[in-house]
């Protein structure tokens, strides 16, 4: 089953998304796994390669989010990624977003706004799919 | 030359753009252009078609940046979107992006993330062409490839067809029959020359494809000494002369309704073969008063025709094909019973997608 990834190191991030989440129609066909810091977010991302989408706090212990998103990358060009930042953080977002973050949302998390980011990048993750797909038809076909 | 619009009702954005950035070396491809406010701006995306990437300022006079970027995605998907936001205006950010901006900047303008964020949006559309492309050139080789599997399947229709009325001549000549011989064998090659002629195309008329099939039934009456009979009905409203199908699905049917029905029973044998429409599908029913399939069965197995049932596994697949659909309904058999259950002959529905054009869809 496809997973998204939600590496923060508050944990009571992870309660809500279970809570909020889970019974969610969109997400039946996805599994959320959780890390608290990033060097457990790329064990994870080594054991688990169905990973599609990973929502990264920016600030972590051990490594943060800037430096895990540049690893995802350089090294999963299908994931995409969704950075989780304060609210006032402008300098880290832009840094995230041209550093490759397909988005962002702002702590405290808006659930709505959360459920909305997941589901645009759950098709753009569709799409890339798709479009890989294709071109691994077309190779056959040629 | 793919452009990139501006819209933007403070006067010093083009002043900034031009001067700073319209020289850089990743824009050498691009060309600006301008718009002060929404209403202009969706004008522009309606006059150029090319227009790859939009900066999109979100306080505007009479359309404002939001309601552009929507406008925009109805017009034209392949825009990639930035917005233009004041500082910190999270909630205007947020909605942009939900509604599906590709990514904004904060006012004033940081040159270098204005820089870093249009090179990584000419990137995406780039990525986007390259896929739209792959799925050209996809969709190229699936019909090739379609068409490639329908030729086989002529291919493999033809020769079986031709052995039958060989193997029939050569009854002929065994019998001493050389009139009949001589004949059989000048209908035939007709009957040839238009099935070469016709499977050369992927599809022909109605018309042709009976007028073939008229061929075919003629000779296989003349070899079973007229034991039975045929008749093609078709509704005169059908224009047979301007619906077009795959050439020689009829024939196979029709040649195992005679010899596996008609060849084995006693008395006069009847082959209908009636037509009817139904949207773009044409629905042909042949029906033969034959023994059966199950007792057809009985004397398969002991004759050489053996093999015989490809014909209908060929016919099934060409119409699937032709039909681009699986449908189990596009094609069935059914036996048919008398009033005290006994068997009475065999009856096949085709629906066949005709095209009134005669061109592949």
């Amino acid at each position: 089953m496809p997973k998204i990834l939600v590496v923060d190191d508050e944990k009571s991030h992870e309660d809500l998304i279970t809570q909020r989440f889970t019974q969610k129609d969109f997400l039946r066909n996805h599994e959320f796994i959780f890390a608290l810091d990033g060097l457990k977010a790329l064990q994870l991302i080594n054991e688990h390669p169905d990973i599609e989408i990973a929502l990264l706090d920016i600030n972590m212990p051990e490594m943060d989010g800037l430096t895990l998103l540049e690893k995802i990358r350089d090294t999963k060009p299908l994931m995409r990624v969704i950075m989780l930042s304060a609210y006032s953080d402008m300098g880290n977002i832009r840094a995230a977003m041209n550093l490759g973050a397909y988005d962002f949302v702002t702590k405290p998390i808006d659930m709505k706004d959360l459920e909305l980011t997941i589901k645009r990048t759950m098709e753009e993750v569709r799409q890339l799919k798709e479009s890989l797909g294709i071109q691994n038809e077309s190779h056959i076909l040629k | 030359m793919p452009k990139i619009l501006v819209a933007d009702d403070e006067e010093d954005q083009e002043e900034l753009i031009t001067q700073r950035f319209a020289h850089k070396d990743y824009l050498r491809d691009y060309e600006f252009i301008f718009a002060r406010d929404g209403l202009q701006a969706l004008q522009l995306v309606k006059e150029h078609p090319d227009i790859e990437l939009a900066l999109l300022d979100i306080n505007m006079p009479h359309m404002d940046g939001l309601t552009l970027l929507e406008n925009i995605k109805l017009i034209n998907p392949t825009i990639r979107a930035i917005m233009l936001s004041a500082y910190g205006d999270m909630s205007n950010i947020r909605s942009a992006m939900n509604k599906g901006a590709f990514d904004f900047l904060n006012k004033p303008i940081d040159t270098n993330d204005l820089g870093i964020t249009i090179k990584k949006t000419i990137e995406e559309v780039k990525r986007l062409k390259e896929a739209a492309r792959a799925l050209h050139e996809n969709l190229l080789l699936r019909q090739k490839a379609s068409d490639l599997e329908m030729q086989a399947l002529r291919a493999q229709m033809n020769p079986h067809f031709i052995f039958n009325c060989l193997s029939s001549i050569n009854r002929f000549i065994l019998k001493h029959e050389s009139e009949a011989a001589s004949d059989y064998l000048t209908k035939f090659s007709k009957l040839i020359r238009m099935v070469l002629n016709n499977s050369k195309s992927s599809s022909i008329s109605l018309a042709e494809e009976l007028e073939m099939l008229r061929h075919y039934l003629d000779l296989e009456k003349l070899r079973f000494q007229n034991s039975f009979d045929y008749k093609i009905n078709v509704p005169d409203h059908l224009d047979t002369s301007y619906m077009f199908i795959p050439p020689l699905l009829l024939q196979p049917i029709a040649e195992n309704a005679i010899w596996h029905g008609l060849m084995h029973k006693e008395g006069s044998g009847v082959l209908d073969i009636h037509f009817d429409i139904q949207n773009s599908y044409l629905n042909c029913y042949i029906t033969d008063n034959g023994v059966g399939r199950q007792k057809a069965e009985t004397y398969k197995s002991k004759s050489v025709e053996k093999q015989k049932s490809l014909g209908t596994q060929i016919t099934a697949e060409r119409i699937a094909l032709n039909n681009k659909d699986d449908n189990a309904g596009d094609f069935t058999i059914e036996d048919l019973v008398d009033g005290g259950g006994l068997a009475a002959g065999t009856k096949v529905t085709l629906r066949i997608k005709y095209n009134r054009n005669g061109l592949e869809d």
